[in-house]
C-alpha cells in the first residue's frame, strides 16, 4: 500500500528526543530514517572556519562573533575541543538553562526534515508524558515543538513517546500493551488499551542520568561516559573496568527506579481496564541497546509483585527508531 | 487508506467499554494492514470519546448496519467470569425490558382480542393435555428451577413454500396457511404460527411444551437453558428464512402481529427482551459439537420492529458454556451482528481457557463433557414428552 500524497509527498514521523530527533518516511517497502544528534557546539567565529563548514556541508549557525555547530557534527567538534556540547533539551525537554534552545531546536528540525511540500503534510512528533506525581509540564514544550514545525509548514500533531512505542511494536496486540522509551532524559511509559492510552507517566532518570553521575566518580567527561556506555558496555559478569562498574551500577539504580514507579502507578491507578489476557511489554530507546539489559529489567520485573499481567518483556526491533516508527505509524492512520 | 476519524484536538481518547471491546477487537484482528487496524482502533476510540449528544446525532446519519450496533449497546451481551460452573453473564440493564399493560378484551372459543389489538385465533388449538412446568439452570450452581411460565420466546419459520403476496393469490394463500396450521397443530411444532396475513394461530397451549426448538442452547443474566422445548415459547412465522431473492419471505401483516404477540407474550409472561431470540441462534448439533443445525431466521429477523434489541449480537451461550463450535456454511448464511455474536463468543472461549491455563482445545473438550451431562434427557425423571430433535427447518 501506498501512502503518499498526490505531489509524491508522505506524512513524517519524528521522535525529538533528549539526545538525538529522529524523523521516518514510509517507503514504498518500508520505512526511511534519519537522525541528528540534538545538541550543538559553539566554535569562535572566523571567515575561515565559516568556509571549511560550509565547504564540508557542516550544519551551523553563524552568529556576530560565535559559530555553534548542530547535529551530529556536533560530537566530532566537541571532542576535536574537548569541549561539552550543548543540548537544546534536558530531562526530555527544551532546556530552560540554554538560552540557544529553540533556536537551535529549530535550525535542527529545519535541516532534518526541511519545509513541508504543503500545508496539509501531516507530521506527528512525540512528546514526554508528564513525571509520576506532577501535574503537567510537557505544555510549553509541546506547544513550542508544534509551533517550530507548523512554520515549517507541517500539520503537526503531538503523540505520547510510551504510546508511539506501541503503535510501532504492538500491532500483532491490536496495540494493547506497555511500550518503555528510556531515552537520554526521560523514561516514558504507557499502557495503550486498544491504541487508547489509559496510563501514561515518565521519570527524569534515564541515559544522561547514568552518563553524568558516572562521569561524576570516574572524573571522565559525561560525552566520553556515555561513548563508552554505547560502545563497550555490557551486562552481567564482573566488570573489569572502573567505568564499566559505575555505569553498571547507575544502571540498576535507573532500572529499580523505573520498575518501582512503574508499581506505584499501576497500582493506584483508577483507570486500568479489565484485561481478559497477559499483555506484552516493549522496551526501547538508546538505552536499552547494552547486551543484557533486557534481561536485568526483566528479573526486577520478577522482583516486584507487578499488578498487570504480562506476557513477555522484550525489545524494539529497533530500538532507535521505534518511536520514530510509531509516530509514523500514527500519521499515516489519519491519511 | 484509512478514513479513520480521530478525535478533535483536546479530546481525550476513551477506550470502549467492556462489551464492546470485544467486538472492536474482533474487528481489528481481521485489518491486516497495521496501519489500516490502527486507523481503526483510534476512530472507534474517537467514536466512544464524543459526547453522547453528538455521538447520537452520528448514530442518526448512519448506516441501518451502525444502528443495529448502536442499538447493541443497550443489549444484555453474556460476559466471562471464572468459576467451575456455567459461567455466570453480566448484563447491562436493558431499556427494552419493560412490559407493556396489556389486557384481553375479549375471550370466546375461537378467538381472544387483547387490547394492543392483537387477536389471537384458537380454533386450531390442539386438544390440552397436562401441563408442564418450564425448566432453567442457574449459572453460578446448576440448580435447576421450575415455572408454569415460560422464560423467553424463540421465533422460527415454518419454511412453507408458498405463493407470491398478491391480490390475485389469495384462495391458494388461504389454502396453504390453513394447511400449514393444521399441520403444525398436528405435530405440536410451535405455540403460535403468523400466517402470510397476519393471522396469528395458537396451535399449543402456552402451558404445554411444543416441538420447536430441539437440541438447543440459550443463556440470559442467570440462568441457562438446554434442549428449550420445555423453556421457550415457539412462535413462527408462514414463509422462507431465504425466499427466491435470499431474503426472508414474511410480510408486512406478519411482522406487525409479531410485534403485538410479542408484547402480548412478554407482559403476560414477564419475559426479558435479551430472551426472545431466533432458532439460528440457540439450535446446536451434538453430533458434530456445531451451532447453527437449524438455520431459520440466521439472518434478517426485524429486531428492531419487533421493539427487541437486536440479539443476534450476543455471544452464543452455546459456545462460551459449552464449546461449540461452527461450521463455514453457518457463518456464510449469518448475518453479519449473529457473525459478531459467534465470534465473540468464540475470544470469550479462548479468554477463559488462557484464564484456566489450558488450550482452547482442552477447554472444549471439558465443556462438550458437561454439556453431555447437563442434557441428558436422563437426568431429570420428570420431563414429559423429551423431544430432543425438532422436525422444523
Amino acid at each position: 500500500m501506498s501512502y503518499r500524497y498526490s505531489d509524491g509527498s508522505t506524512p513524517v514521523g519524528l521522535d525529538v528526543g533528549t539526545s538525538r530527533i529522529v524523523a521516518a518516511w514510509p517507503s514504498e517497502t518500508d520505512y526511511i530514517y534519519r537522525s541528528e544528534l540534538n545538541s550543538f557546539v559553539t566554535l569562535p567565529g572566523s571567515r575561515f572556519t565559516e568556509n571549511v563548514l560550509r565547504k564540508e556541508n557542516v550544519p551551523h549557525t553563524v552568529r556576530a562573533n560565535e559559530i555553534l555547530v548542530q547535529g551530529n557534527e556536533s560530537e566530532r567538534f566537541a571532542d576535536l575541543l574537548g569541549a561539552e556540547s550543548r543540548r537544546p533539551m534536558a530531562r526530555g525537554f527544551l532546556n530552560p538553562d540554554e538560552p540557544e534552545s529553540m533556536t537551535m531546536m529549530q535550525e535542527l528540525l529545519r535541516s532534518l526534515l526541511g519545509t513541508a511540500k504543503h500545508a496539509r503534510q501531516k507530521l506527528y512528533f512525540s512528546v514526554p508524558a508528564a513525571p509520576a506525581g506532577a501535574a503537567d509540564t510537557a505544555t510549553f514544550h509541546e506547544a513550542s515543538l508544534r509551533q517550530m514545525l507548523t512554520e515549517l509548514g507541517y500539520d503537526a500533531k503531538s503523540v505520547s513517546e510510551g504510546l508511539a512505542v506501541v503503535y510501532s511494536e504492538l500491532e500483532g496486540s491490536n496495540y494493547t500493551g506497555i511500550g518503555i522509551s528510556i531515552g537520554g532524559g526521560l523514561c516514558n511509559v504507557c499502557m495503550s488499551y486498544l491504541a487508547v492510552p489509559v496510563i501514561s507517566f515518565s521519570i527524569p532518570k534515564a541515559g544522561d542520568y547514568i552518563d553524568s553521575n558516572a562521569a561524576a566518580v570516574t572524573n571522565e567527561m559525561a560525552t566520553r561516559v556515555r561513548l563508552i556506555k554505547e560502545n563497550t558496555f555490557v551486562f552481567g559478569g564482573v566488570q573489569q573496568e572502573k567505568a564499566h562498574q559505575v555505569i553498571s551500577v547507575y544502571y540498576d539504580d535507573l532500572i529499580n527506579s523505573l520498575v518501582a514507579a512503574m508499581k506505584d502507578v499501576f497500582t493506584k491507578s483508577k483507570s486500568l481496564p479489565r484485561l481478559g489476557r497477559p499483555i506484552p511489554m516493549i522496551l526501547s530507546g538508546g538505552s536499552t541497546m547494552p547486551q543484557g539489559f533486557r534481561a536485568r529489567f526483566e528479573q526486577a520485573m520478577q522482583a516486584v509483585e507487578f499488578p498487570v499481567p504480562l506476557s513477555e518483556i522484550r525489545l524494539a526491533k529497533d530500538p532507535l527508531t521505534a518511536t520514530a516508527k510509531g509516530a509514523l505509524i500514527a500519521a499515516l492512520s489519519e491519511m | 487508506m484509512s478514513n479513520a476519524t480521530i478525535a478533535a484536538p483536546g479530546v481525550r481518547l476513551r477506550a470502549p467499554g467492556r462489551a464492546f471491546a470485544k467486538y472492536v477487537s474482533w474487528r481489528a484482528e481481521r485489518i491486516s494492514d497495521p496501519v489500516e487496524r490502527l486507523g481503526y482502533l483510534r476512530g472507534s476510540a474517537a467514536y466512544w470519546s464524543r459526547r453522547p449528544l453528538r455521538r447520537a446525532m452520528k448514530n442518526a446519519r448512519l448506516h441501518r448496519l451502525s444502528a443495529f450496533v448502536a442499538a447493541a449497546l443497550l443489549l444484555p451481551i453474556p460476559m466471562i467470569t471464572d468459576g467451575a460452573a456455567p459461567r455466570r453473564s453480566v448484563q447491562a440493564a436493558s431499556r427494552f425490558d419493560f412490559f407493556a399493560n396489556i389486557w384481553t378484551v375479549e375471550n370466546s372459543p375461537d378467538h381472544e382480542l387483547y387490547s394492543n389489538g392483537l387477536r389471537i385465533e384458537k380454533r386450531h388449538t390442539a386438544a390440552a393435555r397436562e401441563a408442564v412446568p418450564f425448566q432453567r439452570w442457574r449459572l453460578d450452581n446448576n440448580a435447576r428451577e421450575e415455572n408454569p411460565a415460560p422464560y423467553g420466546i424463540v421465533f422460527h419459520t415454518t419454511e412453507s413454500d408458498a405463493r407470491a403476496y398478491q391480490e390475485s393469490n389469495n384462495r391458494q394463500l388461504r389454502r396453504a396457511a390453513e394447511g400449514t396450521v393444521e399441520f403444525v397443530q398436528s405435530q405440536r411444532a410451535y405455540h403460535f404460527v403468523i400466517d402470510r396475513f397476519g393471522r396469528v394461530f395458537r396451535t399449543v397451549p402456552e402451558n404445554e411444551p411444543a416441538n420447536h426448538a430441539g437440541t438447543s442452547v440459550w443463556a440470559d443474566e442467570k440462568y441457562y437453558f438446554v434442549n428449550m422445548n420445555h423453556s421457550f415459547l415457539g412462535v413462527s412465522f408462514d414463509g422462507q428464512s431465504r425466499g427466491a431473492d435470499g431474503k426472508p419471505s414474511v410480510t408486512e401483516p406478519q411482522i406487525l402481529s409479531a410485534r403485538q404477540l410479542t408484547e402480548v407474550l412478554r407482559s403476560r409472561y414477564r419475559i426479558p427482551a435479551a430472551n426472545c431470540v431466533t432458532h439460528a441462534q440457540v439450535s446446536v448439533n451434538p453430533g458434530n459439537m456445531g451451532v447453527g443445525y437449524h438455520t431459520d431466521w440466521s439472518s434478517g429477523f426485524p429486531f428492531a420492529r419487533l421493539g427487541l434489541p437486536v440479539n443476534y449480537l450476543t455471544p452464543l451461550p452455546a459456545i462460551t458454556l459449552f464449546g461449540f463450535g461452527f461450521e463455514e456454511y453457518y457463518s456464510n448464511i449469518a448475518a453479519e451482528e449473529l457473525q459478531d455474536g459467534i465470534s465473540a463468543g468464540e475470544t470469550n472461549l479462548r479468554q477463559d481457557a488462557t484464564r484456566r491455563g489450558l488450550s482452547t482445545a482442552a477447554y472444549r473438550r471439558f465443556l462438550t463433557k458437561r454439556f453431555k451431562e447437563v442434557a441428558d434427557p436422563h437426568r431429570y425423571v420428570n420431563f414429559t414428552d423429551p423431544e430432543t430433535r425438532s422436525s422444523n427447518p
